[in-house]
């Protein structure tokens, strides 16, 4: 009852016409499937659409290097390009990733270098800023039956 | 992301790691176990009540095109809100001070980092969020700058040296 008497009311005090309100609307269902800001543990990771960026890289905790991610425009979500450098290119090759899924429930990022084996790891968790961005990425290993955290990626840029 | 493109991308990463039937059928009923406990301890900015654990060496990234190491070490007396640090670009020192630390809640709703640099004037940073292990040790920090309103966005990290 109450929400919608008040939000017609405070439309109409917003004297919005109705072409703006219907834009708003269509804004609004096409940001629904934007996630909130904060932790996202592995069983919370609808979509990995925040990925692209550069990123501190401790899968070799002695030899810190930065990776950056870039999605191919057709595969927004699930795979493009990335690059691992030390100060010069080291590694580059395409990168997989997928949300949490029906197939397997994990979310999972794999790297595939050019001429190379594929490097996979489960996604035990994530924080995301309030831009939607992915700020820290935890890439994981199973121990038993427990996922634990073998290392992060840390957003730079 | 659609269902089909969902699948289509999960069946193609899967592809690429060349994990076996049984491991994926594994990994299936893995997710769906309640024993799953992960280890969270991610801290967003008003729930970090202590930072007794923050002393030690990081990777400092507020200048993204230097990143540099910082050492946190607390007075004695001031353990968990007040010490010396210093940031350094190899072994070289560039930046040398005192630093007060406030986790969220004693007079502020956030957390705040405070670096008052020898002959320099004071940055302040909000703890945008924090991994702190059980025994407090802070892993990871998300910084952002002070401002008054608005979001607080992350601008840079500071990760923990093992």
């Amino acid at each position: 009852m109450s929400i919608d008497v008040t939000t017609q009311d405070l439309l109409h005090a917003a004297e919005l016409p109705p072409e703006t309100g219907d834009a708003l609307r269509a804004l609004f269902d096409a940001t629904a499937p934007l996630i909130a800001s904060g932790y996202h543990g592995p069983l919370d990771i609808p979509t990995l659409e925040g990925l692209p960026g550069s990123y501190l890289w401790f899968e070799n905790p002695l030899v810190v290097r930065v990776i950056r991610f870039t999605f191919d425009s057709d595969k927004v979500g699930f795979q493009g390009r990335y690059t691992l450098s030390s100060g010069f290119t080291v590694e580059q090759g395409t990168f997989r990733c997928v949300p949490n899924n029906p197939a397997i429930g994990f979310a999972f990022l794999g790297l595939t270098p050019d001429g190379g084996a594929t490097r996979a790891w489960p996604i035990s968790g994530m924080v995301t800023d309030p831009l939607q961005r992915i700020a820290v990425l935890q890439l994981g290993e199973f121990v038993g039956s427990q996922l634990v955290t073998r290392f992060a990626a840390v957003r730079l840029v | 992301m659609p269902t089909d493109a969902l699948t289509r991308a999960t069946d193609e990463l899967l592809t690429a790691t060349g994990l076996s039937t049984e491991a994926v059928a594994q990994l299936r009923r893995t997710a769906d176990s309640p024993r799953l406990l992960p280890g969270g301890g991610f801290h967003t900015a008003t729930q970090i009540d202590s930072l007794v654990g923050l002393a030690g060496d990081y990777l400092w990234s507020e200048n993204l095109l230097a990143v540099r190491t910082i050492t946190f070490a607390f007075d004695p007396g001031t353990v968990g809100s007040a010490g010396t640090y210093s940031i350094k670009a190899g072994p070289l020192a560039v930046e040398e001070g005192s630093f007060r630390c406030f986790p969220a809640g004693a007079g502020t709703s956030v957390a705040l980092l405070f670096l008052r640099p020898t002959g320099g004037p004071e940055r302040i940073f909000i703890i945008a969020g924090a991994f702190i292990e059980a025994d407090a040790t802070v892993t990871i920090m998300l910084l952002a700058d002070f401002n008054v309103a608005g979001q607080i966005i992350p601008r840079f990290s500071a990760v923990r040296l093992p």
